[in-house]
């Protein structure tokens, strides 16, 4: 009798923590998927609901590297001047050489270069992950800026369109199918492989890691490479998408992926966390802003409700254990 | 009816304090006179940390009462403790890197001028203080650039501010060079005269020769004698420090040992001074010794995580170099660390993942985590070291104490090791458990293993190792078969007599 009393009331409180966080995730999805199918006009159109995963390709593409640095115990903030300085050597590269190849190619170099120069700074010269990217934020940006002065770059090449604004069947675009492969992969990596246990434990626990023969240093330089070529990638996705090289493409989306990310249930703190966990993070994302503006709320609005959003899930998260104290 | 010199200036009496699972204190008294050095000297876990603590206020007695100039003591808080004129230098001391000497002295207690800090009265009271200890340290020196002496002086300078009548000093000489040491005493020596009472806790006999009235020695929580220090001799004090009766003895199994596996030659550190030592396989080697000893690190060397200066390991005789971890294991080396949640284990992760962390490689391919295979090891070491857990998914942080350090051990032998450290192997585990790693450690060596076991705990020690070595700051101090061991002469070694 005095056993059950016991037993029952840390069982009541178990039955909310064990809930995986990807579910709550999943649930709110649903639940907001609902509740707009209703009250926003058009929204549950097939149309609509491509044009979400359309608009969801930049910060989704993104925030698969962004959740594989920040399970790992890191951060970057610097992704958002990645995305505009790898498109516009991507705008330049293809206006100049007519090249769609080499455009792409040399625009997943640029990404890297830039995700290994984060990564020494972080790994070698142990700048804070924080610092050491904000410092490269303004870095990339401002190379970005250089490149045409701070103009924009057209890019006309027909090849490339299909990348951003192309139908795969005339249903499903191309970067849509871009960003599914990259989820797959960085799950696969995060789940099936030694290399993404290692991130886990790393951000779990980087000093017995070490001890347990883990190169630290080496898996988070690699890691930071990772989230740099993928943001590359959505730098190229960006420039397609709308045409043109901007210099001042990508500003804010440091917030949109990492927000994702931790709405998706990734701990901050690292060593938890999930890739389908961000895929319903950015898609929550995307169904705010789509819905929201199909109701024809004003963007200022759509600003501060995503800002909300956060935090409760945030909340959500505290409420099952840890937080910050 | 008494005048001021004839009441203590401090009693404790009867003091008792429980935590789950020891008793740290059990009905202890302690007097101390003005103008008066009390040593207090004891094993680590003997209860003078607990004790020095209730003083403090930052515990409290679940029994016994505390009074100070014959008053009773209410105070919960180490600033009312502060308030009634007790003040404790910890070994880790409490300053501001970031802060000058004058504003550590008077932290929170600045002199005002209106509603803003009187700078210049600040400095000038600090000074005097600091001249009244006639000790030459500029008020605006910052506290990170002092050395450790330094530092000290600024805590006692600290402590005079405000009011001190009970002086408690944890271990104050254990980072100081000689000269700064004899300075020290000869300070302490002055508060005393001028009628402070002190409390001095080292580990240190020739010190405590040098300074105290009265030894007061404590073991496993209780108060064994107090003597004054001109009928004491060192033998009687080391042995009222470990003279427990040794009851249960584990029954040792009888093991041939086989070749010598690991040596090292003159292993030199900043701290460590010249230490060769080998093991053998099948052997347990208890290493000995108290806190700062400098076991730890010699551990850290044999494992790649602290360089060393000099010196050279050989593993089969061929000499190894070890810059990491990683080199470490590839020889065939695990270590379990003391603080297992600190950088033995992943908290947040599985039984399995935890299991799993230090043998990744040796179980995957490149591109793939082979997840039967990893189940079937993480299970097989469940079994082996009985680790009660629900499953091997179980997260690792929901385990007991025991349980989780055999997650480590787990940890280790999954890395298929020929040589196993454990530091401070059953610290904080409940006594069925300790029993059970014990019967674990002479299995290991039945299978041919050499483990090195790092451990404060003298019992242990004696009842588990083959072969003992005793450290005392830095270096070695002795040597002892099983058959030959004491706790008398371990400690001995210990307190650095050999």
């Amino acid at each position: 009798m005095k056993n059950a009393l016991s037993i029952k009331n840390p069982g009541n409180i178990r039955s909310f923590k064990s809930i995986p966080t990807e579910a709550t995730v999943i649930i709110a999805f649903v639940g907001m998927f609902i509740i707009f199918s209703f009250i926003a006009p058009n929204f549950l159109t097939l149309k609509n609901i491509v044009n979400i995963f359309l608009y969801s390709t930049v910060i989704g593409v993104c925030a698969t590297g962004m959740t594989l640095v920040i399970i790992s115990g890191g951060l970057d903030i610097s992704v958002g001047s990645i995305v505009a300085l790898s498109g516009m050597v991507a705008g330049l590269t293809i206006a100049g050489t007519g090249s769609v190849p080499l455009g792409i190619m040399l625009a997943l170099l640029t990404g890297l270069a830039c995700g290994a120069l984060n990564g020494v700074l972080i790994t070698r010269f142990k700048i804070v992950p924080i610092i050491a990217t904000l410092a490269t934020m303004s870095i990339f940006r401002g190379a970005a800026m250089l490149t045409t002065s701070g103009q924009s770059q057209l890019v006309s090449a027909p090849a490339f369109k299909w990348l951003g604004r192309g139908y795969f069947l005339n249903t499903i675009p191309y970067c849509v199918i871009i960003m599914a492969v990259m989820f797959v992969l960085i799950g696969y990596i995060l789940k099936y492989t030694p290399f993404g246990r290692k991130a886990y434990s790393i951000g779990g626990n980087p000093e017995a890691s070490r001890l347990a023969g883990i190169n630290v240093k080496f898996v988070r330089f690699i890691i930071y490479m990772i989230c740099g070529v993928l943001t590359g990638l959505s730098g190229i996705i960006t420039a397609s998408q709308t045409g043109t090289a901007i210099p001042a493409a990508g500003t804010g989306l440091e917030m949109d992926a990492i927000g994702a990310v931790v709405l998706g249930g990734t701990s901050m703190n690292g060593g938890k966390g999930s890739i389908i966990g961000t895929l319903f993070g950015v898609l929550i994302f995307a169904i705010l802003q789509n819905g929201l503006t199909l109701m024809n709320v004003m963007s200022f609005w759509q600003t501060i409700a995503k800002g909300v959003v956060l935090v409760i899930a945030v909340m959500l998260d505290v409420a099952r254990g840890g937080g910050y104290e | 009816m008494n005048n001021n010199n004839e009441i203590s200036l401090l009693e404790m009496k009867q003091v008792t304090k429980q935590f789950p699972g020891v008793l740290a204190l059990n009905h202890v008294d302690l007097e101390l006179k003005r103008g008066e050095v009390l040593a207090l000297l004891g094993e680590n876990g003997a209860g003078k940390s607990t004790l020095i603590k209730i003083l403090s206020g930052a515990y409290q007695q679940d029994e016994g009462e505390i009074l100070i100039e014959g008053e009773l003591q209410h105070y919960t808080t180490p600033k009312e403790a502060n308030e009634k004129g007790v003040s404790i230098i910890y070994q880790e001391m409490n300053y501001l890197n970031d802060l000058t000497v004058a504003e550590n002295i008077f932290l929170n207690r600045y002199p005002l001028k209106g509603r803003r800090i009187d700078w210049k009265q600040l400095h000038r009271k600090a000074n005097e203080i600091l001249n009244t200890l006639s000790v030459d340290i500029g008020t605006n020196r910052y506290m990170r650039d002092l050395s450790v002496a330094e530092k000290q002086l600024v805590e006692i300078a600290k402590a005079l501010s405000q009011n001190m009548k009970i002086l408690v000093m944890d271990e104050p000489t254990a980072a100081l060079s000689e000269k700064e040491t004899e300075k020290l005493l000869g300070l302490v020596r002055d508060l005393r005269d001028k009628g402070t009472g002190i409390i001095f806790i080292s580990h240190r006999l020739d010190e405590l020769f040098l300074i105290a009235d009265r030894v007061l020695v404590m073991r496993d929580g209780e108060r064994i004698d107090v003597v004054p220090i001109k009928d004491a001799n060192r033998e009687d004090l080391i042995h009222m420090m470990v003279g427990r009766k040794l009851e249960s003895f584990y029954p040792k199994h009888e093991i041939t040992f086989g070749d010598t596996i690991l040596e090292t030659f003159s292993v030199t550190t900043d701290y460590l001074k010249d230490v060769s030592f080998k093991v053998r396989a099948g052997e347990i080697l208890g290493i000995f010794g108290l806190m700062g000893a400098g076991r730890t690190e010699l551990a850290r060397c044999l494992f790649g995580i602290q360089k060393m200066s000099e010196g050279k390991i050989e593993i089969d005789g061929k000499p190894v170099d070890i810059h990491r971890p990683a080199d470490a294991i590839a020889h065939g080396i695990g270590f379990v660390t003391a603080e297992r949640k600190k950088d033995g284990l992943i908290l947040i992760q599985s039984v399995s993942n935890n299991i799993m962390t230090a043998s990744l490689d040796r179980y995957s391919k490149p591109f793939k985590i082979d997840r039967k295979a990893e189940k079937e090891v993480s299970a097989n070491w469940k079994d082996k070291l009985n680790i009660k857990t629900p499953s091997v998914n179980t997260l690792v942080e929901t385990l007991s104490g025991g349980n989780q350090q055999k997650v480590v051990l787990a940890k280790w032998l999954a890395t298929h090791p020929r040589i196993l450290i454990l530091n401070e192997p059953t610290r904080g585990i409940d006594v069925g458990a300790k029993t059970e790693i014990y019967r674990l450690m002479e299995g290991f060596c039945e299978q041919g293993l050499g483990v090195i076991m790092i451990s404060s705990d003298l019992p242990e020690v004696l009842q588990i190792s083959d072969r003992v070595i005793v450290m005392f700051e830095g270096r070695l101090t002795a040597e002892y078969l099983h058959a030959d061991m004491s706790q008398d002469k371990l400690m001995k070694g210990a307190v650095g007599e050999n």
